[in-house]
């Protein structure tokens, strides 16, 4: 893939995940992880970032907007700004908070394994 | 009689006697300066010593002469045709002597516990040489043949027993030296021009043996029987037809496994033999020879000899109940019954099945003599069979050739028993099934052309496998199958008792090249097939890791995915059953989510599984290659520019974990592995 083709497979993930089109992302979600690799500002450690603050109780819109908040300042290119969209989609709580923060933790799994990188601490759930 | 074949035999192989002592008392200097100076001996003291040994007890002037002058020049007929076969053998020493592996019989005897609390030593070991001294000479003069037998007897006895692990001679070869130089010595006698080859027979019994089943579980002892004893009998008659001696020439014995060493134009005599022995037992033997020239084996033959297939009978309509042949002579068919049905036996069958029965028949010790139902033609051996279990289980039978002149199976006169047998009724219980073998060390040294280490190997496996099992099965319930030269078959009731027997047999000198393979349950014939297949492919592989279950757990297909995970990520196999050990929980899930074609999750959990799999070998190669300033030398600025290249590796691991197959294979592994533990996995 040349960076062209790159960048709009990403945003096809990115796409997807707007949509809360989940299933479908999680069948790109390991080679948009490859992708990430190519792009500057995307790192392990702003991804790990960002999986933590998916992490965080969202019981109530308050949450949901300081945890927007938060995932758009951190500025992860492609993927702050499509997440954060997600989470307005998906609103407090529910099934889907819970597909989003796996799909995540995958992305970055991944990443770290096409990387090189120090593996997951993520636990199954 | 000075010029007699067995004077010149009987003293070459005794011509290095001396070095019992010497080896012994290695460390009592007192008596070895006592020795020198007062013999003045300074070289090839243990010519002196031995012909000092021999001339106190009365032996013959003339073998004195042969041990003394072993080692000196300008010396005539018959020490110079010992002083031959001496320098002969010693070439194939002096070939090994670079190589680490020149001690390797004195560390198998290390391995197996020879030392000075356990074993012949001391007093034990100066009484047994003394014992035998005393009696030795006069049957020398009034039977050479059976002087032979014992004095064969004798060395193999007393160098296994001496302190192999404290001094630096090799005290076990010294019996295989003996053994060959007695055999060169003695051909040089009988054909001074022959050309000599050593002869390797291998019956081939695991094809007869896989038409085993529950209702005729003796069979195999009839097999193991009348396998050993033919083809003792085929060689010790042809030797005999040649006027020479079986127990020079004749380097090793055991029912699997027989090595010969005769003159090249001798080996087609001995063929013919074994094509009988075939064609009675309808089972394909094979037979290498060698030649041996100074300091290396050539190969010369590879002969697989196949019965002769018998004339079928036109009105034939019976077929054998076991091997499935046809019946064509009623009045030798055997009828067997048993609780299920009734057997028919066809002659070749009963053969087998009759060795068993003769030597069953009668309960405690039974002693065959010589030439009874012509199993026995070979002189110095008698057999006893008993009833009696050593593991007080009276399920169990165990069949033992004793020694010569054997009273009875505890007869601590005997020479060493040459094969044991252990059988059982494969009760109907969940157990498993173990299989040890050592074919591989034996193939690989004679290759080398190792022939000093290699009959001496030959010799003491079965000491080294006994050693094995009996520490293992002190606190758990271990059966052997069958224990021969090179390979035993247990059984085990517990998985967990299978650490105990991994870790004996690992542990030992010869760990690296021990082959282990497990079968869980599995019918009589069909686990006693797939084990011999399995040892046997196994033999020929590089790694060591053959693990087997027919029902609900593992398959060669198991086994080979897990092996080709390790080579994909480049791990050893014990790395990766420790990192896929603390993922089970990951992987039972992720192949859960197949069935539940939930996207998300698996792609998460496969994820984790990736991720784990390379942590702490990437963290590991990371700070290596940057700590020692090694990322240079691979024309790499980072490390992350080296893991670039390694993507497609990871491509092909992340496939791996897409197929559910290879998931289900591997946590079937892991989870065997788990049960058994995880000291099976050898390098």
């Amino acid at each position: 893939m040349n960076r062209e083709q790159s960048v709009r497979f990403i945003q096809r993930f990115c796409e997807k995940l707007k949509q809360l089109n989940l299933n479908e992302a999680a069948k790109i979600v390991e080679d948009v992880a490859k992708e990430l690799l190519n792009v500057e500002a995307v790192t392990s450690s702003s991804l790990e970032r960002l999986a933590e603050l998916l992490k965080q109780e969202i019981s109530d819109y308050v949450d949901l907007v300081e945890v927007r908040s938060e995932v758009i300042k951190l500025n992860v290119p492609f993927i702050s700004i499509c997440v954060a969209e997600a989470l307005s989609k998906i609103g407090p709580g529910g099934e889907e908070l819970l597909k989003l923060r796996k799909l995540l933790e995958a992305l970055i799994n991944f990443y770290k394994y096409y990387s090189g990188a120090e593996g997951a601490e993520g636990v199954t759930s | 009689m000075c010029d007699s074949y067995y004077v010149v035999t009987i003293g070459a192989f005794l011509h290095d006697i001396g070095k019992i002592v010497t080896n012994y008392l290695y460390d009592h200097k007192d008596f070895m300066v006592y020795i020198e100076k007062g013999r003045g001996v300074k070289s090839h003291r243990h010519a002196k010593v031995g012909s000092l040994l021999l001339s106190n007890y009365g032996f013959p002037e003339y073998i004195v002469h042969i041990v003394e002058k072993h080692h000196e020049s300008d010396v005539k007929d018959p020490v110079k045709k010992v002083q031959w076969a001496d320098r002969f053998d010693a070439s194939y020493r002096a070939g090994t002597a670079r190589d680490k592996g020149r001690k390797l019989p004195i560390e198998i005897g290390a391995a197996i516990g020879l030392d000075v609390t356990k074993t012949l030593h001391g007093f034990d070991l100066g009484n047994y040489v003394k014992h035998f001294l005393e009696h030795i000479n006069d049957i020398i003069v009034s039977n050479p043949k059976l002087a032979a037998l014992l004095i064969d007897g004798f060395y193999r006895e007393a160098t296994i027993h001496l302190r192999s692990d404290s001094i630096g001679d090799d005290n076990i070869s010294l019996y295989a030296h003996s053994k060959i130089v007695a055999a060169l010595t003695s051909l040089k006698v009988q054909y001074p021009d022959s050309n000599h080859v050593l002869v390797v027979i291998e019956p081939a019994i695991e094809e007869r043996a896989q038409f085993m089943t529950v209702d005729v579980i003796e069979y195999l002892a009839g097999l193991h029987l009348y396998t050993y004893f033919g083809v003792l009998g085929a060689a010790s008659c042809m030797l005999n037809d040649l006027r020479l001696d079986p127990s020079f020439h004749i380097a090793s014995e055991m029912s699997s496994r027989f090595v010969v060493i005769i003159g090249e134009e001798h080996v087609g005599l001995l063929v013919d033999r074994l094509r009988r022995l075939a064609t009675d037992l309808a089972m394909p033997i094979h037979v290498e020879s060698y030649i041996m020239r100074r300091g290396i084996l050539r190969k010369d033959a590879n002969i697989r000899i196949e019965p002769e297939p018998l004339p079928l009978s036109a009105t034939s309509q019976l077929v054998c109940d076991i091997c499935h042949q046809p019946i064509y002579n009623k009045n030798l068919m055997l009828i067997l019954k048993r609780a299920s049905k009734t057997l028919r036996l066809c002659e070749r069958c009963s053969i087998i099945m009759h060795t068993y029965k003769v030597l069953a028949n009668s309960k405690g010790i039974l002693c065959i003599k010589r030439g009874e139902d012509g199993l026995l033609k070979y002189p110095r051996l008698s057999l006893a069979v008993t009833l009696c279990d050593p593991f007080e289980d009276s399920d169990y039978i165990v069949a033992r050739i004793a020694g010569f002149q054997a009273k009875s199976i505890e007869d601590k006169t005997a020479l060493i028993p040459s094969i044991d047998i252990y059988l059982n009724v494969f009760r109907k219980e969940y157990k498993y099934f173990t299989g040890i073998s050592y074919k591989r060390l034996l193939n690989k040294l004679i290759n080398e052309g190792k022939l000093h280490e290699y009959i001496s190997t030959v010799n003491i496996l079965n000491r080294q496998l006994m050693h094995i099992i009996g520490e293992a099965s002190q606190n758990t319930r271990i059966y052997p199958l069958e224990i021969l030269d090179d390979r035993a078959i247990l059984e085990i009731l517990s998985p967990f008792d299978l650490n105990s027997i991994i870790s004996n047999s690992i542990k030992s000198e010869l760990g690296k090249y021990t082959i282990i393979t497990i079968l869980r349950r599995g019918a009589p014939g069909t686990a006693y097939k797939r084990l011999r297949y399995m040892i046997q492919e196994i033999a020929n592989t590089d790694k060591i890791l053959a693990i087997e279950a027919p029902e609900n757990a593992l398959s060669l297909k198991d086994v080979s995915v897990f092996k080709e995970l390790a080579q994909l990520l480049n791990i050893p196999y014990n790395t990766l059953y420790k990192r896929l050990i603390k993922l089970m929980e990951v992987l039972d899930e992720y192949i859960n989510s197949f069935k539940k074609e939930d996207e998300i999750e698996k792609v998460y959990l496969k994820s984790i599984i990736l991720s784990r799999l390379f942590e702490p070998s990437s963290r590991d190669e990371k700070e290596g290659l940057e700590v020692f300033g090694l990322l240079p030398f691979l024309e790499a600025e980072s490390y992350e520019e080296l893991v670039v290249e390694k993507e497609e590796v990871r491509e092909k691991i992340s496939k791996f974990f897409e197929d559910e197959g290879n998931v289900r294979s591997i946590i079937n592994t892991v989870s065997f592995l788990n049960r058994i533990g995880e000291v099976i996995l050898l390098e």
